[in-house]
């Protein structure tokens, strides 16, 4: 028997529904784990596209002069190093 | 990192100056294991290992806007480095008095955790070891607990920690930072401020493999960076089960690390 139009919908939405609450329930059961290549990536970019400032009074000045707010991390390590 | 990825990266290269502080060996510090830059990495909730990383957004005479204690995620920085924008405005703003300053500070505080949208209230969950350690080492004095009943209910059935029955991270810190209007940083008790949960967090990522579980013989002797004596202090329970029932049964109702509530003149 052919299906209505507005059954056909309703088929399509479950099953996309279905789709997605399979997807986001193994999302749900598996970290997201990052390769180490990517977070190396990253973390080149990081350490390299923005100067870090070791001295707090560097970064209070340098926020002072350019008119801008200070970005400060305490962080276990090094930005480029174990952590 | 999240700070790699844009929005945040963008941000703090248009609006911050950047720098950062080793707490290795600072008393405060958490205990997490040892991480090379080349090593693998987990996406985990807002808020996770408060004591392990803390990121401050100050004013440039040191004075601080927000801080947010632990990992998160990259598009729930910027409604915090917009809130901290905001706050830079009063804290420079020459018509207001201190007291009218610091009003504001709390009250747009505790205002933006009703900002926060449903999808950054779920990824700021506590996570359930720190629920358990919550419960189980602070139960009369806790700041992120909604619900000591149900806590106490949980305890006493040995069952999981019912979410609902705790605050979320960004709760937790917005009430935290709104009792501490525009504090230097100097001054400010980052100590007391990032403890909430275990001292000790790590996600053991080098250890995972491809299908997210963890390799447990390997991870067993992995290596550690922070303070140990933090680590030490966990493994001791506070109570024995006979002290934990009579604790149960007199929590006392104060609260530990609370400010002043919204609608409070917040002028401590």
């Amino acid at each position: 028997m052919l299906k209505t139009r507005s059954q056909m919908k309703r088929i399509l939405s479950s099953l996309i529904a279905t789709l997605a609450l399979s997807v986001g329930l193994q999302a749900l059961a598996k970290p997201m784990l990052l390769d180490g290549n990517v977070t190396t990536e990253r973390v080149e970019n990081l350490a390299t596209q923005i100067p870090w400032n070791r001295s707090l009074g560097q970064a209070e000045d340098a926020a002072y002069r350019d008119g801008k707010m200070v970005f400060w991390v305490h962080m276990l390590g090094t930005m480029t190093g174990a952590t | 990192m999240s700070l790699s990825q844009d929005p945040a990266f963008s941000a703090l290269k248009n609006y911050f100056e950047c720098g950062y502080r080793d707490i290795t060996n600072e008393p405060y510090a958490g205990v997490s294991g040892v991480h090379q830059v080349g090593g693998n990495a987990v996406d985990t909730s807002n808020g996770a290992g408060p004591h392990n990383l803390q990121l401050f957004m100050l004013s440039a005479d040191g004075t601080v806007l927000n801080c947010l204690p632990g990992y998160w995620h990259s598009q729930d920085l910027i409604p915090e480095m917009q809130l901290a924008a905001q706050l830079n405005q009063v804290w420079l703003d020459p018509k207001l008095s201190r007291a009218q300053k610091d009003q504001m500070f709390t009250q747009m505080h505790l205002a933006h955790i009703h900002e926060h949208s449903p999808q950054m209230v779920r990824r700021s969950r506590m996570q359930s070891f720190d629920m358990k350690y919550e419960a189980e080492h602070r139960l009369g004095r806790s700041d992120t607990i909604l619900n000591k009943g149900a806590v106490q209910m949980a305890l006493l059935s040995k069952g999981k920690m019912p979410p609902e029955a705790f605050k979320t991270t960004d709760e937790i810190f917005h009430e935290r930072m709104a009792s501490r209007p525009f504090v230097n940083y100097n001054q400010f008790d980052v100590a007391a401020y990032a403890d909430y949960g275990k001292p000790k967090y790590d996600k053991k990522e080098d250890y995972r493999n491809a299908d997210g579980q963890v390799d447990k013989l390997a991870a067993r002797n992995a290596p550690e960076m922070g303070n140990a004596a933090a680590d030490q202090q966990q493994m001791r329970p506070r109570r024995g089960r006979r002290g934990m029932a009579g604790m149960l049964l007199n929590a006392s109702s104060n609260l530990w690390g609370n400010g002043p509530k919204w609608g409070n003149n917040g002028s401590n």
